[in-house]
């Protein structure tokens, strides 16, 4: 992701993310939340995330020292907090294809609400629509790039892991 | 011979346990089989089972000082060895993600097919740790794009740590959905066949609001069809048990620090 005109409007410590996304959507913030646990400031482990939102509505996610990309990056957070964020608001913001996620991953994952969720899907309806039904999948299927672009950052991921998680013997030695 | 099953998709809510439990059923019809929840985070196979209630679970065994057997925490229900997992936060946070390897390996040495019910992440070792065990992998799949997006990677992980595929499952699947113009790519992307379809239905709805499968709660519904027509396509591989313990043994995780 490469942003410009970033301004920080917000950083602080929260036990809960779901008040802090739900503020994000309903502000309808174009740039993007860092989420970091508290624990891995003291910690330097790699589970710190940049969720990239528009208008409010999640689309990409990277770590922001492991280099992972889309929802294992989310995922890496974990749900125990405290956490620490920061909020930016940004003029410009690209992605890479390997970053996207669903609109509502962050709130299912980071916040587990509901109502969070619902409302970000009904808000969303074009990234929704884009990423439903069988025609959606269709094209996304026939875009060789992006599929392949999914694949090999998980190849990178799964073999950057296996040496950190002692997976080594199992895993294929990376091209 | 045992062979050893993840069921898998990256995404929450595909229906990996009622997938597990289905399959698994229809398996016992003619093989040995256990089924273990293997997301010890999010643990909800013995709210499928009808094993809410039990005292003794996978936590049990993957906790340093409880003196526990794995016989103590196993039930057999629908015609199967089932191992479920507790939904305590203290059982998950005290877990010693090592010792489930020690569980599969010893359940290996006397039952036919394992499925593991695995999380819907690959966030932690923990998550990940079921694909590494698997000789194989079941892909749960909603036809949607963030569905065979997470499903992608969760492959690719397999793959790179050597694990096969027994194909894709398409599951809550809808009338509007047509699969025919995308099923030549998921075969080749997931690197295996479709397994089956399971249609979205009132069937799988309410057997979850009862708490039993759906092959016991509706086993002359077409979801529940799907699933053993699943379960015949997966033609498990026999496997000598030395074989499975060297797997079990090469993917040693280190203590933690």
């Amino acid at each position: 992701m490469t942003s410009a005109g970033n301004r920080l409007v917000e950083s602080r410590v929260v036990t809960d993310l779901t008040p802090v996304l739900t503020k994000l959507f309903e502000d309808e913030l174009t740039g993007q939340l860092v989420v970091e646990p508290a624990d891995s400031l003291v910690l330097e482990s790699e589970q710190g995330c940049e969720i990239t939102l528009v208008e409010g509505i999640p689309r990409a996610a990277r770590g922001v020292d492991s280099g992972r990309a889309g929802n294992t990056a989310l995922e890496s957070v974990g749900t125990l907090g405290p956490f620490h964020i920061e909020v930016y608001t940004m003029d410009d913001l690209e992605w890479e294809q390997s970053a996207v996620i669903g609109p509502e991953r962050p709130a299912e994952l980071l916040g587990g609400d509901t109502a969070l969720v619902k409302a970000i899907r009904e808000t969303s309806p074009e990234q929704i629509e884009d990423s439903s039904g069988t025609d959606g999948l269709a094209d996304f299927l026939a875009d060789t790039d992006r599929i392949e672009s999914i694949r090999s950052e998980a190849r990178r991921e799964a073999q950057q892991r296996a040496a950190e998680w002692g997976f080594d013997d199992v895993a294929d030695t990376p091209d | 011979m045992v062979e050893v099953f993840a069921v898998a998709s990256g995404k929450g809510g595909t229906g990996k346990t009622t997938s597990t439990v289905a399959l698994g059923m229809a398996l016992a019809d003619e093989y040995d089989v256990t089924i273990i929840d293997a997301d010890t985070g999010m643990a909800n196979l013995l709210f499928h089972t009808g094993l809410a209630n039990v005292e003794v679970t996978l936590h049990d065994l993957l906790i340093e000082d409880r003196d526990c057997s794995i016989e103590e925490a196993c039930y057999n229900r629908h015609g199967m060895r089932i191992l479920p997992c507790g939904t305590s936060l203290e059982g998950f946070q005290n877990a010693d993600p090592e010792k489930l390897q020690r569980v599969v390996a010893n359940l290996a040495t006397d039952t036919d097919i394992i499925l593991l019910d695995s999380p819907a992440t690959l966030g932690s070792k923990n998550a990940v740790l079921p694909i590494v065990l698997a000789d194989r992998t079941i892909t749960v799949l909603q036809p949607t794009v963030p569905a065979v997006s997470d499903g992608l990677k969760v492959r690719e992980y397999a793959r790179s740590y050597g694990t096969g595929s027994a194909g894709v499952l398409f599951n809550q699947v809808t009338e509007a959905d047509s699969l025919g113009q995308i099923t030549d790519r998921i075969r080749e992307y997931f690197d295996g066949p479709i397994l089956g379809t399971v249609s979205d239905s009132d069937a799988v709805r309410e057997a979850r609001s009862a708490g039993r499968p759906v092959l016991e709660h509706a086993p002359e519904s077409p979801a529940a069809t799907a699933y053993r027509r699943a379960a015949a396509e997966l033609s498990p591989t026999p496997r000598d048990i030395e074989a499975v313990a060297n797997r079990f043994s090469q993917a040693i995780i280190p203590d933690s620090p």
